[in-house]
This record gives structure tokens, sequence and C-alpha cells, in this order.
């Protein structure tokens, strides 16, 4: 049996933690740069915000509801999440970290557990001392365990058990075919179409229908809500096969200097990322953008590909090379709003191909690199960092509604009376 | 909770080895008998004189274990309209005091389910420094 945990309204929770007031209230979380919403309430669900809607359009909706408005908090997200899951990790001997607020567990093969139990154990107590509320669903698949999930925050339950077909059979009845763990937009289509409305219609296509309409993916996804796993829970994460830092500037850009300082640090996190994983990278995308929502202005979205001499993790290298991609792609006369850099060609770090020339001369920037991260770990992001970032970094993204960091920051501590 | 030690930082010694090193232990970490449970651990200051008498004083770093479930006696940290507050819990009969030092400060509750606790204060940091110390790198000890 496995169970999929997750943060209900996660950003929303986290902050609410340590403002309990705005328990009831209709609060919303921005996006980097104040550009949209990314986390609501369930009361900001209610008076009609949509995921993703722009700031600007919903503004005066939000004003009318005396909404609560947080710019996104990332520090504080990440450790709350790090404390939840390392709560959850306690009550499994397996646990796969979906994302920032979700994990399976796996529940099977735990000597005489009683499953309803332990689902009820796990959720007073994780809620209870972690502060956020989560929902549980379990099943005997990942895709079911899922789908329980859904249905359990449908009815309002801290948890659900699908342990019987019975169960299934009646939870699958009525539950949509587009909440169903793994199927998109092309997917529903196809499937309505056909008249398929609900993951009970779904289940019964025959198997061999499905796969040929389906490729393997919608197959799976059929044996795993017959209750046959096809899924497996992974503890150990994957290298990722390309890493992205990008973000839009405050204001339009129009000289080159502030843009490369923005490129300089996406190369830097990029490279810290690289080195946290232990790999290296071949190739290195740096790109720039205007905004196409802006029909007034000239649209140029550039973008370049170099390869990296020798595979590389270390600051100075990745710095070097974005920069001198940025000054290839960049042209004057454009109002550019954003721009990022990715890597790709992903090699483990102990796999790097020397040639001839180059031997080893980077030992000493790899050792630098390294002692910087020691350094910026101890003393907090940034402290040692490329001049090339720049000092005043006036093109940093929009944050008006800040919180603080609360469980990250000495200076930032909540006073209690 | 399970918690990673941190090794003494090693010294290559050249020539010959010392004979201490196989008795090497991990040093004493402080943060191992100050956070229990680290998970779930927080840490607020102390704003106010009203606990004086319980020898929490204003600038106090308080350490605060969610885990842990309050009883008579027990230091809380909880929310009541629109603060934080630090009290002493003391259920009584039917009605909960949240006591302290001066009973103008005390908070009394009557609808005992109404009250959430947000974590039991496990013990407070107090600098004890002179004034004169307090430069440097020491003026941030236990403070920020």
């Amino acid at each position: 049996m496995f169970a999929h945990v997750d943060i209900n309204n996660c950003y929303v929770s986290c902050e609410r933690l340590f403002r309990p007031e705005l328990e009831g209230k209709v609060v919303v979380v921005l996006s980097n740069n104040d550009g949209c919403v990314i986390a609501r309430s369930n009361e900001a669900k209610a008076i009609g915000i949509k995921m993703a809607d722009a700031e600007f359009i919903v503004r005066k909706n939000l004003k009318e509801h005396n909404a609560v408005i947080f710019s996104s908090n990332y520090p504080l997200y990440a450790d709350m999440s790090a404390r939840l899951m390392n709560n959850l990790a306690r009550y499994t001997y397996t646990l796969m970290v979906y994302s920032i607020d979700e994990a399976f567990m796996a529940l099977g093969n735990i000597q005489g557990i009683d499953l309803d139990k332990h689902a009820a154990t796990i959720s007073a107590n994780v809620m209870r001392h972690t502060g956020l509320p989560i929902t549980i669903g379990v099943g005997p698949t990942l895709s079911l365990a899922k789908l329980a999930n859904k249905a359990a925050k449908k009815q309002k339950r801290p948890y659900l058990l699908l342990d019987t077909p019975e169960k299934i059979d009646e939870t699958v009845l009525n539950f949509p075919i587009e909440d169903v763990w793994g199927v998109g937009l092309a997917y529903y289509n196809k499937l309505v179409e056909r008249g398929i409305k609900t993951a009970h219609d779904f289940r019964q296509l025959k198997a061999d229908f499905v796969r040929k309409q389906m490729t393997v993916q919608g197959w799976r996804l059929h044996q795993e809500l017959w209750g046959k796993p096809c899924n497996v829970i992974r503890d150990v994460a994957e290298r990722s096969k390309g890493i992205e830092s990008s973000q839009s500037f405050n204001t339009y850009q129009t000289l080159l200097d502030p843009i490369e300082e923005a490129v300089a640090m996406h190369a830097a996190t990029v490279a810290l990322k690289l080195r946290q994983q232990n790999s290296m990278a071949l190739m290195l995308t740096v790109y720039i953008r205007t905004n196409k929502h802006n029909v007034k202005h000239d649209q140029h979205y550039p973008s370049i590909t170099v390869k990296i001499p020798v595979a590389a993790n270390n600051t100075h290298q990745l710095t070097c090379v974005a920069v001198q991609a940025l000054r290839a792609i960049w042209q004057p006369g454009y109002n550019y709003l954003k721009t990022g850099v990715r890597v790709t060609g992903i090699i483990p770090a102990g796999e790097v191909q020397f040639n001839l020339y180059n031997s080893y001369e980077h030992s000493r920037e790899q050792k630098l690199s390294g002692l910087i991260d020691e350094l910026n770990s101890r003393y907090g992001r940034g402290t040692l960092r490329m001049a090339a970032e720049g000092f005043d970094k006036k093109w940093v993204m929009k944050q008006e509604f800040l919180s603080p960091q609360y469980t990250t920051n000495w200076r930032q501590l909540i006073t209690t009376k | 909770m399970l918690r990673v030690k941190k090794q003494r930082a090693k010294r290559d010694v050249l020539g010959f080895r010392l004979p201490m090193l196989t008795y090497e232990e991990p040093e004493l970490d402080v943060s191992e008998i100050i956070v229990i449970d680290p998970d779930n651990t927080f840490f607020m200051r102390m704003g106010s004189d009203a606990m004086t008498a319980y020898h929490i004083l204003p600038e106090h770093v308080l350490v605060i274990d969610r885990t842990l479930t309050p009883v008579s006696g027990s230091i809380v940290v909880f929310y009541h309209e629109g603060d934080f507050y630090t009290r002493e819990y003391v259920p009584v009969a039917n009605h909960l005091e949240l006591r302290a030092g001066k009973p103008a400060d005390c908070i009394i509750i009557n609808q005992t389910q109404n009250f959430n606790c947000w974590g039991v204060v496990t013990l407070t940091l107090n600098p004890v420094l002179q004034p004169q110390h307090k430069i440097g790198r020491y003026a941030r000890v236990c403070t920020c």
C-alpha cells in the first residue's frame, strides 16, 4: 500500500502558521516578481481567483475582499517543506519526495500495522508538529493513492483509505477524469471525445484498446487504477537532465550591463546546483526576452547554446561562458524583461573527459568554488559572489509583500508579548 | 532525533601518527541538548517584561518545541487576539489561566476549546555578557 501526502494550499499554509489571524481570510501568494497568483486559500478560490491569474487583473477583486497578498517567500516554504518531509520519513521506510509539497510513502509490509490507525496517527501528529494542514490518500498503487488524496480533499477529510476493491469502485465512480494523475489536456480531449468523463468510465475500457490509443503511459495508468502497480517509489533523486535559473527584471532593461549582472547571477546559481548534486555540465544556454504582452515594443527573443570547453561546475567558468554567450546575442534598441541560464548535457562529476591542453588547470577554481559554497552556507547566500553579479542590483525582482524569514534568519524571528 | 555529528577538523601530521588519534570522539555540540527535535523546533524572541518573574527577560531567544503537549506549569507560546504571547499554562477547573509575573499580564481563557497552543517553550537563551564585551562577533551572542 502507498500513501500520497500533500500540504493543503502549501504556500498559504506556511504563511498562516506565523499569522494565525489569516485563518478564514482570502490569502494569495504571488510568483517571483509579484507577477501572478501561484497559491490561493480556499476563500480565495471561492471568490473566483484562478491559478496563474495575473496580479494586475485580479487586483480589484482582491481589494474588494480585503485579501492578504504575499510575495513568494521561498526560503520559508523550503524550510517548512523540509520539516514536513523529515516528519513523514518517521512513519515509513521509503519516502519519495515528489515536489515541494507532495510525497509518496510506502506503507506495505510494516508488521502488524492497522493502516487506518496509521494514517490517522500520521495526519494528527504531522499536522500538530509542523503546523501545516495535510491530506493523506492511501491506495494499492501510486495513482490510486493520489486519487484517494484528491477524493479526500473533496470530502473535506484529513485522510482517505482505499484498501478494498469496494471502496475503490465507489470512489472512482464519479471521479472526474481530468482530475486523474497523468491525464493532461491532450488525453482529456481524446477521452471526452469518446464520452469518457469519469475514472470509472476509463477503467471500463479494454487494456489493449488503451495501449493502442494512449501509449504505454496511458496503459500503466489503466493498470494502476485497477490496483496493479506499475509505478515504483524511487527514494534516490535522479540527476536532473537540465538545470535552469531565470527571472524577470523589475523594469525593462535596455543596457547590456545590468543584463550581464543578472546572467552572472543565474550562472552562479546554476553552478551551485550542479555542485550540490555533484555533476558537471557540457552545454550552456543563455536567453533574453522582451515582453510579449507589450505589443507597442519591438520583440526579440534570442537564445544561444554554447559548448563549455571542458565539462564544468565551477562558478568561474560558467559565469565566463554565460557572459560571453550573452554578449553574442544581445542587441541594442530592445526593452528586455527577462533572462535565464540553462545547462544541459549533465554528467556525473567523476566522468569528465579532459583533453590534452587543459589537464588540471581548473582545479584551483574548483577549490575556490568549494570554499565559496562553504562560506555562503555558513554566513548566508550571496556573502561571497562574483563581482560580475554587480553590487546595487537595481534589476532584482519586485517583492513588495514579502513576509519575514521566520525560520531561517535570526534577525527576523517573531517577538512574543 | 537523528542528527549527523560533526567530526573534529582533522590535521594531517607528518612523519608519525599521534597515538591519541585512535581515541578521537566527535566534539560536544551544544545544539544537541538545546534542540531535541530539530524538525519541529522553532525560535521566537521575548518582547516584554511580563515573564521576568519566570527568568524570561526581554530579548531572550525562546526555543519552542511543537511536539510537546502542554501540562500545568508549562511555559507556552500561543496566539491571542492578534499577538503571540509567552505565558505559564495553568488549567483551572473549567477555564484556562495563562499566568505572568504580574496579575495584570495574566490572560484568562474561558472557552478552553478555543485555545490553540502554538508550542511549548523548552528553554530560553539568556546572554549574560557585560556591555564592554558585546563588540565584534561577540555582540551577537544569543542576540541579533
